[in-house]
């Protein structure tokens, strides 16, 4: 490529001037477009979680995994209530046995 | 759906169930021990870790103290009568006054004393790690009888 073609180009891109018809609207149409698009996603997120979950405990061995973690997780729960229960009545029992050998503390009962 | 909703009913009714039964099951000594009759003579094995013979033996010592522990009852009861009584009649500390709370002292104290030999008898009969646990939980009502003694040691309460 010569000398006078660079000259020519670079003359035309500096006389080169971008007059696009934009509409008064168009900023505030595109952020519509891309709330729009988000809210659609979001809403679309919870439908296809349950079709998911759906079809995953359609399967017998999925749907029985559920079952045993909840019963796992259900006893667990129980497990640790029981032992605050426990100690609960231990020091209702504790007190019991010694009002039951201390005159002082039958005298308060 | 209508499958799934029937697996999730199953998860929820097999928690539920899970839960019911284990807790129950759980806490039924205690609820018993708690409701039935002597009950803290059964807690005492349980929780001092008592044998059979050991548990013969201070349920022995036990039999043999209550009746002691309801006359020394008895007395407090009547010597702090007779203080209240004089408390009420009086305007200052006559010598009256004063020998019944001197009254009321020693028969608090011999109260003390009958209470400590039967703590030592029941811990005697007891392993030594056990009957020292055993001890520290009673001392604190011996030495300090007017508290509440909700820190009494106590294993359960671990």
């Amino acid at each position: 490529m010569n000398s006078s073609t660079n000259d020519n180009i670079t003359s035309r891109l500096q006389a080169w001037t971008v007059d696009p018809d934009v509409p008064p609207s168009f900023q505030r149409e595109v952020w519509q477009r891309i709330a729009d698009r988000q809210t659609a996603r979001e809403e679309a997120f919870w439908p296809q979680l349950v079709q998911w979950v759906s079809a995953q405990l359609a399967r017998p061995r999925y749907a029985m995994a559920l079952v045993a973690v909840s019963l796992t997780a259900s006893i667990g729960v129980a497990h640790i209530q029981a032992q605050d229960t426990n100690a609960k009545l231990g020091k209702q029992l504790e007190a019991r046995y010694a009002t039951s050998v201390d005159p002082l503390a039958m005298m308060a009962r | 759906m209508k499958n799934v909703l029937l697996i999730l009913m199953l998860a929820f009714a097999s928690a539920l169930g899970g839960y019911w039964t284990y807790y129950r099951c759980a806490t039924a000594p205690a609820r018993a021990m708690l409701t039935e009759q002597g009950g803290e003579m059964q807690w005492l094995r349980h929780e001092y870790h008592l044998s059979d013979a050991q548990f013969a033996r201070v349920e022995q010592v036990h039999r043999e103290y209550t009746p002691k522990c309801d006359l020394m009852c008895g007395n407090i009861m009547k010597a702090n009568a007779r203080l209240d009584q004089l408390i009420s009649a009086n305007k200052s500390v006559t010598p009256e006054v004063s020998a019944a709370m001197k009254e009321c002292l020693a028969v608090q104290n011999e109260c003390r004393e009958a209470m400590l030999g039967h703590v030592y008898a029941v811990g005697s009969e007891m392993s030594p790690a056990d009957g020292a646990r055993y001890l520290e939980m009673m001392k604190a009502r011996i030495v300090e009888p007017a508290l509440g003694h909700s820190a009494a040691i106590s294993e359960s309460s671990k």
